[in-house]
């Protein structure tokens, strides 16, 4: 994912990560504004967790609230939709390679938990194919080996001895 | 200041310092004298005992924790008194999962698993036996009391008027309702306790609140931390072996819930059973839903546990006979209009059902029964939800505590009867009602003068039987402290001055 701590600094953003500009407000009499492409974005993602056939994960933007993502799933895909929650993430640690430390964060996101109505299920696709048995044997072989490569560069002072004596 | 950065550049350590530590350490040295060491005759094994602790089943639980979970049986077994249970069952400060009713559309089912209890439709066999036996002249009671109640609902309705008294209309219709109600159950209770001394001897209570925990068995699941602390994550990692087991597998959680529960009436003796243990019912399959609480909405948190039955220790009335819920309760409005009239039943269900289980539960928590001992009688409660013209019927038999166990290695399952939709009249019009539903009284006569039995078993099994009940207190306020002053002469040890 982009970081835009590090970019804090500079003026560019990428347009999808941008504040979204305030809605003028409305008062009675004047003429109602209409924004046909709005900045909001729905990413849909595997759930982490076991999760009921009615319902959906999203990774949204962070402005969007939960009637907003009601909206957009109700008005555009023609969706039927129940429920909707939404809460927010932690972004991942980013460490420093050789030393260790955190340098910074990854952004956080907000994630939303769709609730379908009218009995509509869905099945996140299992989008890579599943690896061969032969493909599985050779990985946990290649994990083995790297296991005992690590064992004997940590005996290398007792080469000399045979290995039940190291 | 610039040596010590000096210093800090040189000495610092990589990350991986562990991984390359072993070529700092001293290398070892062998060599072919042996030390002869003195032998010890008495040598000290460890207790043998067998693999798996007696008296149970144990299901899918590993050794060691049910050898842990056995252990504290009989830790809780020495404990004297109900205060000392419930203070150490609830002294551990870990996450437990809040469920709360009348929040989340489509959430009966992930209750129905939580709690293990069966829906069945329609009321018990007792109801239905009380007008056969002849316990209740009803037809004379009710023609008794229609009048008195018909003309408390055309007063509650027309002739009173209190639309400037309350601003918001939620607590205006909350106000209407339980007047309403009072209106009908009062003059019940009122002419049934001249006939039945157990009526007399009731409590009526209003705005109880009642709390109860238990630990459920589930599926595996992965446990994410949405919280921001990232030290406390690192800390818990080490405090792991010392949790209790609970807390220690990842397939068992610890859930609580709490009401507020409008009006209840508590008597002296337990209720009858409404089916005995060996039914099919109590051993049928349940709907499951097994998922984590945070993808159903709920919410993981640091909370105080408690068990609250809505009365004191050493109250006379024990035992529930009857709580009564509003149904047009202002949240449940609210989810009614944000969700449709499909979900309201539901959520309405999910509510008589859950409040029903809670309250059985610290019932049975106050006569010494908890998660680790199991219960040798069944507890059972009445529920009525109303609005004072719909009127909706549950019935709750609690027949486990032993949550925790796998389905196979516990059958037992808690029963839930409900009967929706009981309209007592159709209309009020020109300040008359219309429709006077005779049947939908009946039931409700026969909820409130449903008669407690003398069970013929011992109702406190596991609270040791030599010393006086809290029922049979009577000195509730401790003694003044008493101030003993001894004197005593100071002897010195003469011959050390000398």
């Amino acid at each position: 994912m982009y970081v835009t701590r590090i970019l804090a600094g500079r003026s560019w953003i990428p347009l999808w990560k941008r504040k979204i500009p305030p809605y003028p407000v409305y008062v009675q009499g004047n003429p109602q504004n209409r924004i046909f492409l709005p900045m909001f974005w729905m990413k849909m993602v595997k759930p982490e967790l076991k999760t009921p056939p009615d319902s959906v994960q999203f990774i949204v933007h962070p402005q969007m609230s939960r009637l907003d993502v009601k909206q957009y799933l109700e008005k555009i895909y023609k969706v039927p939709v129940l429920n909707v929650r939404t809460s927010m993430r932690q972004g991942k640690d980013i460490t420093h390679p050789s030393d260790g430390h955190i340098i910074t964060r990854e952004d956080d996101y907000k994630v939303a938990f769709v609730q379908l109505s009218d009995g509509q299920t869905f099945e996140f696709p299992n989008i890579f194919i599943d690896k061969s048995p032969d493909e599985k044997d050779m990985e946990l072989m290649h994990k083995v080996e790297a296991r005992g490569k690590k064992k004997y560069e940590r005996q290398y002072d007792r080469a000399s001895l045979p290995p039940w004596f190291r | 200041m610039a040596a010590s950065l000096v210093r800090s550049r040189f000495i610092k350590f990589p990350p991986n310092f562990l991984y390359y530590s072993c070529y700092f350490t001293n290398r070892r040295h062998y060599s072919a004298q042996v030390q002869l060491q003195e032998e010890v005759k008495e040598v000290e094994y460890p207790p043998i005992k067998p693999r798996w602790p007696p008296g149970q089943v144990w299901g899918e639980l590993s050794e060691k924790n049910a050898w842990k979970i056995y252990d504290e049986t009989q830790n809780i077994m020495t404990m004297p008194t109900v205060e000392e249970r419930i203070k150490h069952l609830t002294s551990n400060e870990n996450k437990i999962a809040l469920l709360r009713t009348r929040i989340n559309p489509k959430n009966l089912q992930y209750f129905q698993d939580r709690t293990k209890t069966n829906l069945v439709d329609g009321l018990p066999d007792v109801y239905s036996s009380m007008e056969k036996d002849g316990v209740l002249d009803l037809d004379a009671v009710v023609t008794r009391l229609r009048p008195i109640i018909i003309d408390g609902i055309e007063m509650e309705h027309d002739k009173l008027e209190r639309s400037r008294l309350f601003w918001a209309k939620s607590a205006k219709d909350m106000i209407a309702t339980r007047l309403l109600l009072k209106q009908t159950l009062l003059p019940i209770r009122g002419y049934l306790s001249g006939q039945n001394a157990h009526m007399q001897r009731s409590r009526f209570d209003e705005n109880v609140r009642v709390v109860a925990f238990w630990d459920k068995y589930g599926e595996k699941h992965k446990r994410i931390e949405n919280d921001y602390n990232r030290n406390a994550r690192r800390r818990r990692k080490k405090d792991e072996d010392d949790k209790p087991v609970m807390f220690n597998e990842p397939y068992l959680y610890r859930f609580q819930a709490d009401e507020m529960v409008p009006i209840q009436i508590r008597v002296e003796n337990p209720l009858p059973e409404f089916v005995p243990l060996n039914n099919e019912l109590c051993l049928g399959d349940y709907p499951h839903c097994d998922y984590s609480p945070i993808v159903m909405g709920f919410r993981r948190v640091k909370e105080k546990q408690a068990c609250v039955p809505g009365f004191n220790l050493g109250d006379p009335c024990e035992f529930g006979l009857l709580s009564i819920l509003f149904s047009n309760d202002s949240a449940l409005m609210y989810l009614k209009k944000c969700y449709g009239d499909l979900q309201y039943k539901e959520a309405l269900i999910a509510y008589g059902l859950m409040t029903s289980f809670i309250w059985t539960v610290s019932q049975a928590h106050y006569q010494g029964f908890n998660t680790f001992l199991e219960l040798t009688y069944p507890f059972t409660t009445q529920t009525i939800a109303a609005d004072g013209q719909n009127f909706s019927f549950f019935a709750y038999q609690l027949n486990t505590l032993h949550l925790w166990k796998s389905d196979e290695a516990n059958p037992r399952r808690n029963l839930c009867w409900a009967s929706l939709d009981n309209k007592l009249y159709d209309k009020v019009e020109n300040g008359k009602v219309k429709g006077f539903n005779d049947d939908v009284f009946k039931t409700l006569l026969k909820f409130v003068s449903l008669k407690p039995v003398d069970r013929g078993v011992d109702l406190r099994p596991y609270l040791p039987k030599g010393k006086p009940l809290p029922v049979d207190c009577k000195e509730y306020i401790p003694k003044t402290v008493e101030k003993i002053i001894v004197e005593e002469k100071i002897i010195y040890d003469e011959s050390r001055s000398n």
